[in-house]
Protein backbone atom coordinates (compact mmCIF):
# COMPACT_ATOMS: atom_id res chain seq x y z
CA UNK A 1 0.00 0.00 0.00
CA UNK A 2 1.32 3.43 -0.96
CA UNK A 3 0.51 6.50 1.11
CA UNK A 4 -0.38 9.53 -0.95
CA UNK A 5 -0.66 13.14 0.12
CA UNK A 6 -4.35 14.13 0.02
CA UNK A 7 -3.54 17.07 -2.27
CA UNK A 8 -2.05 14.68 -4.85
CA UNK A 9 -4.71 11.94 -4.56
CA UNK A 10 -6.67 12.67 -7.77
CA UNK A 11 -3.50 13.37 -9.79
CA UNK A 12 -2.06 10.04 -8.75
CA UNK A 13 -5.07 8.18 -10.13
CA UNK A 14 -4.99 10.14 -13.39
CA UNK A 15 -1.41 9.01 -13.77
CA UNK A 16 -2.25 5.40 -12.96
CA UNK A 17 -4.99 5.37 -15.59
CA UNK A 18 -2.53 6.74 -18.14
CA UNK A 19 -0.13 3.93 -17.18
CA UNK A 20 -2.70 1.25 -18.04
CA UNK A 21 -4.48 0.74 -14.70
CA UNK A 22 -7.86 0.72 -16.41
CA UNK A 23 -9.78 -1.40 -13.93
CA UNK A 24 -11.17 0.31 -10.83
CA UNK A 25 -11.58 -2.24 -8.05
CA UNK A 26 -12.82 -0.45 -4.94
CA UNK A 27 -12.61 2.60 -2.71
CA UNK A 28 -13.48 2.78 0.95
CA UNK A 29 -12.31 4.30 4.22
CA UNK A 30 -11.35 3.05 7.60
CA UNK A 31 -10.80 4.53 10.99
CA UNK A 32 -7.62 3.80 12.87
CA UNK A 33 -6.61 5.57 16.09
CA UNK A 34 -9.40 8.11 15.51
CA UNK A 35 -7.99 9.03 12.09
CA UNK A 36 -9.71 8.42 8.81
CA UNK A 37 -7.92 7.01 5.83
CA UNK A 38 -9.35 6.61 2.33
CA UNK A 39 -8.03 3.63 0.39
CA UNK A 40 -8.57 2.64 -3.23
CA UNK A 41 -7.30 -0.10 -5.53
CA UNK A 42 -6.92 -0.16 -9.28
CA UNK A 43 -5.66 -2.91 -11.57
CA UNK A 44 -3.76 -3.06 -14.83
CA UNK A 45 -5.59 -5.86 -16.71
CA UNK A 46 -2.69 -6.30 -19.17
CA UNK A 47 0.02 -7.28 -16.73
CA UNK A 48 -2.34 -8.13 -13.81
CA UNK A 49 -0.57 -5.67 -11.53
CA UNK A 50 -2.51 -3.70 -8.96
CA UNK A 51 -1.98 -0.57 -6.92
CA UNK A 52 -3.43 0.00 -3.48
CA UNK A 53 -3.30 3.63 -2.44
CA UNK A 54 -4.15 5.29 0.85
CA UNK A 55 -4.48 8.87 1.98
CA UNK A 56 -4.88 10.23 5.46
CA UNK A 57 -7.82 12.61 5.78
CA UNK A 58 -7.14 15.89 7.53
CA UNK A 59 -9.71 15.89 10.37
CA UNK A 60 -10.23 19.65 10.03
CA UNK A 61 -11.08 19.47 6.33
CA UNK A 62 -12.61 15.99 6.22
CA UNK A 63 -12.31 16.07 2.46
CA UNK A 64 -10.43 14.64 -0.50
CA UNK A 65 -10.80 15.20 -4.25
CA UNK A 66 -13.10 12.77 -6.04
CA UNK A 67 -11.46 10.37 -8.48
CA UNK A 68 -14.78 9.69 -10.25
CA UNK A 69 -13.78 11.83 -13.24
CA UNK A 70 -10.91 9.45 -13.85
CA UNK A 71 -12.66 6.26 -12.77
CA UNK A 72 -16.42 6.49 -13.29
CA UNK A 73 -16.98 3.33 -11.26
CA UNK A 74 -15.72 5.18 -8.21
CA UNK A 75 -18.95 7.20 -7.93
CA UNK A 76 -20.80 4.45 -6.08
CA UNK A 77 -17.91 3.86 -3.70
CA UNK A 78 -17.40 7.54 -2.98
CA UNK A 79 -21.12 8.02 -2.32
CA UNK A 80 -21.05 5.13 0.09
CA UNK A 81 -17.86 6.30 1.80
CA UNK A 82 -19.28 9.81 2.08
CA UNK A 83 -22.48 8.74 3.80
CA UNK A 84 -20.89 6.08 5.99
CA UNK A 85 -17.79 7.99 7.16
CA UNK A 86 -18.82 11.62 6.65
CA UNK A 87 -15.94 12.28 4.23
CA UNK A 88 -16.57 14.97 1.62
CA UNK A 89 -15.45 14.11 -1.92
CA UNK A 90 -14.69 17.37 -3.70
CA UNK A 91 -16.10 17.30 -7.23
CA UNK A 92 -18.32 14.27 -6.77
CA UNK A 93 -21.30 15.06 -8.97
CA UNK A 94 -23.77 12.64 -7.42
CA UNK A 95 -24.24 13.27 -3.71
CA UNK A 96 -27.46 11.32 -3.19
CA UNK A 97 -27.29 8.93 -0.24
CA UNK A 98 -27.16 5.29 -1.21
CA UNK A 99 -28.18 3.35 1.86
CA UNK A 100 -29.15 5.95 4.43
CA UNK A 101 -32.49 7.68 4.08
CA UNK A 102 -31.04 10.97 5.18
CA UNK A 103 -27.56 12.25 5.88
CA UNK A 104 -28.63 13.79 9.19
CA UNK A 105 -26.95 12.46 12.29
CA UNK A 106 -23.53 10.97 12.89
CA UNK A 107 -22.05 8.79 10.10
CA UNK A 108 -22.71 5.17 11.11
CA UNK A 109 -19.25 3.75 10.38
CA UNK A 110 -17.45 6.09 12.77
CA UNK A 111 -16.50 4.34 15.98
CA UNK A 112 -17.87 7.28 17.97
CA UNK A 113 -21.35 6.74 16.54
CA UNK A 114 -23.62 4.73 18.77
CA UNK A 115 -26.06 2.91 16.52
CA UNK A 116 -29.76 3.05 17.34
CA UNK A 117 -29.82 -0.76 17.42
CA UNK A 118 -27.27 -0.62 20.24
CA UNK A 119 -29.57 1.62 22.28
CA UNK A 120 -32.71 -0.44 21.73
CA UNK A 121 -31.41 -3.84 22.64
CA UNK A 122 -29.53 -4.68 25.83
CA UNK A 123 -26.16 -6.33 25.33
CA UNK A 124 -26.72 -10.08 25.68
CA UNK A 125 -23.22 -10.53 27.10
CA UNK A 126 -23.71 -8.37 30.21
CA UNK A 127 -22.58 -10.39 33.25
CA UNK A 128 -25.13 -10.41 36.05
CA UNK A 129 -22.66 -9.69 38.86
CA UNK A 130 -20.70 -6.73 37.42
CA UNK A 131 -20.83 -4.05 34.74
CA UNK A 132 -18.79 -4.83 31.66
CA UNK A 133 -18.36 -2.80 28.52
CA UNK A 134 -19.40 -4.48 25.27
CA UNK A 135 -16.60 -4.71 22.71
CA UNK A 136 -16.50 -2.05 20.02
CA UNK A 137 -18.88 0.51 21.48
CA UNK A 138 -18.02 4.04 22.61
CA UNK A 139 -16.40 4.27 26.03
CA UNK A 140 -19.06 6.45 27.61
CA UNK A 141 -21.84 4.20 26.36
CA UNK A 142 -23.57 1.93 28.81
CA UNK A 143 -27.07 0.61 28.71
CA UNK A 144 -28.96 1.93 31.73
CA UNK B 1 -16.03 -33.51 -0.22
CA UNK B 2 -19.25 -31.99 -1.48
CA UNK B 3 -22.90 -32.70 -0.73
CA UNK B 4 -25.54 -33.73 -3.27
CA UNK B 5 -25.72 -30.32 -4.94
CA UNK B 6 -22.01 -29.65 -4.88
CA UNK B 7 -21.69 -27.52 -1.73
CA UNK B 8 -18.30 -28.19 -0.11
CA UNK B 9 -18.51 -29.80 3.34
CA UNK B 10 -16.50 -26.96 4.88
CA UNK B 11 -18.82 -24.26 3.51
CA UNK B 12 -20.03 -21.63 5.97
CA UNK B 13 -23.75 -22.28 5.61
CA UNK B 14 -25.00 -22.34 9.16
CA UNK B 15 -23.55 -22.57 12.67
CA UNK B 16 -24.24 -25.80 14.54
CA UNK B 17 -24.16 -26.18 18.30
CA UNK B 18 -23.12 -29.21 20.32
CA UNK B 19 -24.98 -28.37 23.51
CA UNK B 20 -23.23 -31.06 25.56
CA UNK B 21 -19.86 -29.42 24.82
CA UNK B 22 -21.02 -25.91 25.74
CA UNK B 23 -19.99 -24.75 29.22
CA UNK B 24 -22.08 -21.52 29.09
CA UNK B 25 -18.84 -19.54 29.34
CA UNK B 26 -20.48 -16.63 27.41
CA UNK B 27 -17.37 -15.96 25.32
CA UNK B 28 -19.26 -16.26 22.03
CA UNK B 29 -22.12 -14.10 23.34
CA UNK B 30 -19.72 -11.32 24.40
CA UNK B 31 -17.52 -11.39 21.31
CA UNK B 32 -20.27 -11.59 18.68
CA UNK B 33 -20.14 -8.17 16.94
CA UNK B 34 -23.79 -8.45 15.90
CA UNK B 35 -25.05 -9.27 19.43
CA UNK B 36 -27.08 -12.08 17.91
CA UNK B 37 -26.24 -14.93 20.31
CA UNK B 38 -28.13 -15.23 23.58
CA UNK B 39 -27.88 -17.89 26.22
CA UNK B 40 -29.38 -18.71 29.58
CA UNK B 41 -27.93 -21.13 32.07
CA UNK B 42 -28.11 -22.03 35.73
CA UNK B 43 -25.59 -23.56 38.13
CA UNK B 44 -26.01 -27.04 39.54
CA UNK B 45 -23.96 -28.92 42.09
CA UNK B 46 -22.81 -32.36 41.09
CA UNK B 47 -21.05 -34.83 43.33
CA UNK B 48 -18.80 -37.19 41.54
CA UNK B 49 -18.03 -40.56 43.07
CA UNK B 50 -14.88 -40.34 45.17
CA UNK B 51 -14.90 -36.52 45.20
CA UNK B 52 -14.78 -34.84 48.58
CA UNK B 53 -16.83 -31.80 47.67
CA UNK B 54 -19.60 -31.25 45.12
CA UNK B 55 -18.62 -29.38 41.96
CA UNK B 56 -20.62 -26.50 40.47
CA UNK B 57 -21.40 -26.88 36.81
CA UNK B 58 -23.33 -24.63 34.45
CA UNK B 59 -26.34 -26.17 32.79
CA UNK B 60 -27.48 -24.67 29.51
CA UNK B 61 -31.16 -23.70 29.52
CA UNK B 62 -31.41 -21.77 26.27
CA UNK B 63 -29.08 -20.89 23.44
CA UNK B 64 -30.22 -18.91 20.40
CA UNK B 65 -28.56 -17.50 17.31
CA UNK B 66 -30.51 -14.93 15.32
CA UNK B 67 -29.45 -15.62 11.73
CA UNK B 68 -31.31 -12.50 10.67
CA UNK B 69 -28.62 -10.47 12.42
CA UNK B 70 -25.64 -12.83 12.09
CA UNK B 71 -23.07 -11.64 9.55
CA UNK B 72 -21.31 -15.00 9.30
CA UNK B 73 -18.01 -13.61 10.52
CA UNK B 74 -17.17 -16.85 12.30
CA UNK B 75 -15.76 -15.15 15.40
CA UNK B 76 -17.96 -17.27 17.68
CA UNK B 77 -16.81 -20.50 16.00
CA UNK B 78 -13.16 -19.45 16.22
CA UNK B 79 -13.31 -18.34 19.84
CA UNK B 80 -15.32 -21.12 21.46
CA UNK B 81 -12.75 -22.83 23.70
CA UNK B 82 -14.76 -26.06 23.77
CA UNK B 83 -15.49 -26.53 20.05
CA UNK B 84 -19.20 -26.37 20.80
CA UNK B 85 -19.83 -24.27 17.67
CA UNK B 86 -18.97 -25.42 14.17
CA UNK B 87 -19.76 -24.44 10.60
CA UNK B 88 -22.03 -26.71 8.62
CA UNK B 89 -22.73 -26.41 4.89
CA UNK B 90 -26.54 -26.40 5.29
CA UNK B 91 -28.14 -23.28 3.88
CA UNK B 92 -31.81 -24.21 3.44
CA UNK B 93 -33.25 -22.44 6.47
CA UNK B 94 -35.06 -19.50 4.93
CA UNK B 95 -38.03 -18.27 6.96
CA UNK B 96 -41.19 -16.37 6.23
CA UNK B 97 -40.61 -13.88 9.05
CA UNK B 98 -37.55 -12.48 10.86
CA UNK B 99 -38.41 -14.42 14.02
CA UNK B 100 -38.15 -17.64 12.01
CA UNK B 101 -34.43 -17.04 11.69
CA UNK B 102 -33.93 -17.18 15.45
CA UNK B 103 -32.79 -20.73 16.10
CA UNK B 104 -32.75 -22.43 19.47
CA UNK B 105 -30.87 -25.41 20.84
CA UNK B 106 -32.89 -28.02 18.94
CA UNK B 107 -32.45 -26.44 15.54
CA UNK B 108 -28.82 -25.52 16.14
CA UNK B 109 -28.08 -29.08 17.23
CA UNK B 110 -29.75 -30.57 14.17
CA UNK B 111 -27.34 -29.08 11.61
CA UNK B 112 -24.90 -31.49 10.08
CA UNK B 113 -26.51 -34.49 11.74
CA UNK B 114 -28.71 -35.59 8.81
CA UNK B 115 -25.78 -35.60 6.43
CA UNK B 116 -23.31 -37.43 8.65
S1 LIG C 1 -20.78 -15.73 12.98
FE1 LIG C 1 -20.26 -13.71 13.84
S2 LIG C 1 -22.19 -12.56 13.77
FE2 LIG C 1 -22.71 -14.75 13.51
S3 LIG C 1 -23.17 -15.48 15.55
FE3 LIG C 1 -21.00 -15.90 15.19
S4 LIG C 1 -19.92 -14.09 16.02
FE4 LIG C 1 -22.08 -13.54 15.79
S1 LIG D 1 -18.03 -19.99 23.58
FE1 LIG D 1 -18.58 -22.14 23.26
S2 LIG D 1 -18.67 -23.03 25.32
FE2 LIG D 1 -18.71 -20.79 25.56
S3 LIG D 1 -20.91 -20.28 25.65
FE3 LIG D 1 -20.28 -20.09 23.51
S4 LIG D 1 -20.72 -22.10 22.61
FE4 LIG D 1 -20.77 -22.38 24.82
Amino acid sequence: MRNIDTALWADEFRELLARGFHFFDFLTAYERDSQLEVIARVVNPENKQSQLLATLIDPNRGAVTSIAITYRGAVWHERETAEMFGIYFVGLVDERPLLRRSLLGSPPMLKSTVLAARMLKPWPGQPSHRKQQPIGVAEDWLQV
Amino acid sequence: MTNSIGIPAQAHGVIALTASACTSCMICVRECPAWCIELESHDEEVTEPGARRPRTVSVLDAFTIDFGLCMYCGICVDLCPFDALAWQPDFDYAAGSPSGLVQGINELESWGKSRE
